[in-house]
């Protein structure tokens, strides 16, 4: 839902400074979580804060296969910001005492999110194989130009739009809970509480893991139509090892 | 619960949402990742590091244990090796101390022979006899009897 706080206006425009507030204060959050686990991770002994930490940045990065090691890296890492960002700004509304909204229960939130993601998977994408490549891609075959467009704009945005409709529905379920009379309401907020946080990780992970497949899914399909299979450059992937080449299909490497 | 009335139809605040995005991304990407994957890495390698360390002493070990089965092998059989040379010498000595003692038993036996032969005076025809001096010395003591 639209937090429909504190709107302004500029230029014509109108900008609603509440949910742009709270996704400051998220990825502030974000900062300071990844901040101390990095502080703490230097330590012998690291606690599970940094394991749990360490871990999805692990396992994101694993999830990202394609290009060279920098591509892989960068792509991790935003896997990583919309994982806790996600996390973080779904958990928000679960604070008892603050009475926040989840900043993605915000429509502008939840397409901002699908649009950066894309963006840097598009972009990232497009510096690995080469602008004139990663364009010329699009267009082979012309004739499907437009499908490739509509699955581009469709990405977007229900990469976003799953996030808004399940964090929204939460949030029409938990006020309509509220209308109950206490007694009444206690045992189903507590489940659904408990639910919703479990839910959270769910879309958190679903968002990441997406996230990486559609660069994977980018690169490979660039990479398929920019070069002949077999011939990529250094740069763009490391050869295969000796044991990968010798065991691959008759017919594979050409 | 108040709605925005038309709160599925994004205004302005994507774009500043956008822009907020894309800050934390590159925070994120340029300060406070590196140094935790730098950490990560660190900590990676360590275990890498004392994994090898650990696969290079269980090979030790099994060289230690292998050289030790052999070492224990070979005293064993050393140690069968001087029990049966022990237990050769011992028959070898037991066969020459018999051999001896026989020896010493028909020596003593024969002085004692001779010595009663010079104390007991020989009957007539006794040269003939093939009693031993002991039995003909009973005999010369008993015959008056």
């Amino acid at each position: 839902m639209k937090t429909g706080g504190w709107d302004v206006q500029a230029g014509g425009l109108e900008f609603g400074l509440e949910a742009v507030l709270l996704t400051v204060a998220g990825g502030l959050v974000i900062v300071t979580i990844a901040a101390r686990a990095a502080r703490f991770s230097r330590r012998p002994r690291i606690g599970p804060f940094v394991m749990l930490v360490e871990g999805s940045l692990q396992i994101l990065d694993r999830a990202v296969t394609a290009g060279p090691a920098w591509a892989r890296r960068r792509i991790g890492a935003l896997a990583f910001t919309g994982f806790w960002f996600v996390l973080v700004s779904h958990w928000l509304d679960l604070i008892p005492a603050i009475t926040l909204q989840a900043p993605i229960s915000d429509i502008n939130v939840a397409l901002a999110l699908g649009v950066v993601a894309l963006g840097v998977v598009h972009a990232t994408a497009a510096k690995v194989v080469g602008a004139r490549a990663y364009v010329r891609h699009w267009f082979s075959p012309v004739y499907l130009f437009p499908v490739k467009m509509i699955e581009l704009v469709l990405r977007t945005i229900t990469l976003g739009l799953r996030l808004f409709g399940v964090v929204f529905a939460g949030v029409v379920l938990v006020d309509l809970l509220m209308d109950l009379p206490p007694p009444a309401a206690v045992l189903p907020l507590a489940v659904w509480t408990v639910f919703d946080m479990v839910m959270a990780v769910v879309q958190a992970y679903i968002f990441a893991i997406l996230t990486a497949t559609y660069y994977n899914l980018a690169l490979t399909n660039a990479r398929g139509k920019a070069r002949p299979a077999g011939q990529y450059t250094s740069a763009a992937r490391e050869p295969a090892p000796e044991s990968v080449r010798e065991t691959a299909p008759i017919g594979a490497a050409s | 619960m108040t709605l925005h009335p038309a709160f599925l139809i994004p205004d302005a605040t994507v774009l500043l949402e956008i822009v907020a995005l894309l800050v934390l991304f590159t925070v994120l990407t340029r300060f406070v990742l590196p140094r935790l994957r730098a950490a990560a890495d660190h900590r990676t390698n360590q275990v890498e590091a004392a994994q090898e360390q650990l696969a290079q002493a269980t090979a030790e070990r099994e060289a230690s244990q292998r050289e030790a089965a052999r070492l224990i092998t070979e005293a064993r059989l050393e140690a069968q090796q001087i029990l049966t040379d022990a237990r050769s010498l011992r028959d070898l000595i037991l066969a020459d101390a018999r051999e001896r003692a026989h020896e010493e038993y028909a020596s003593i036996l024969a002085r004692a022979d001779r010595a009663a032969a010079r104390r007991i005076p020989q009957p007539v025809g006794a040269r003939h006899t093939k009693a031993s001096p002991g039995e003909r010395f009973f005999a010369a003591t008993t015959r008056g009897r």
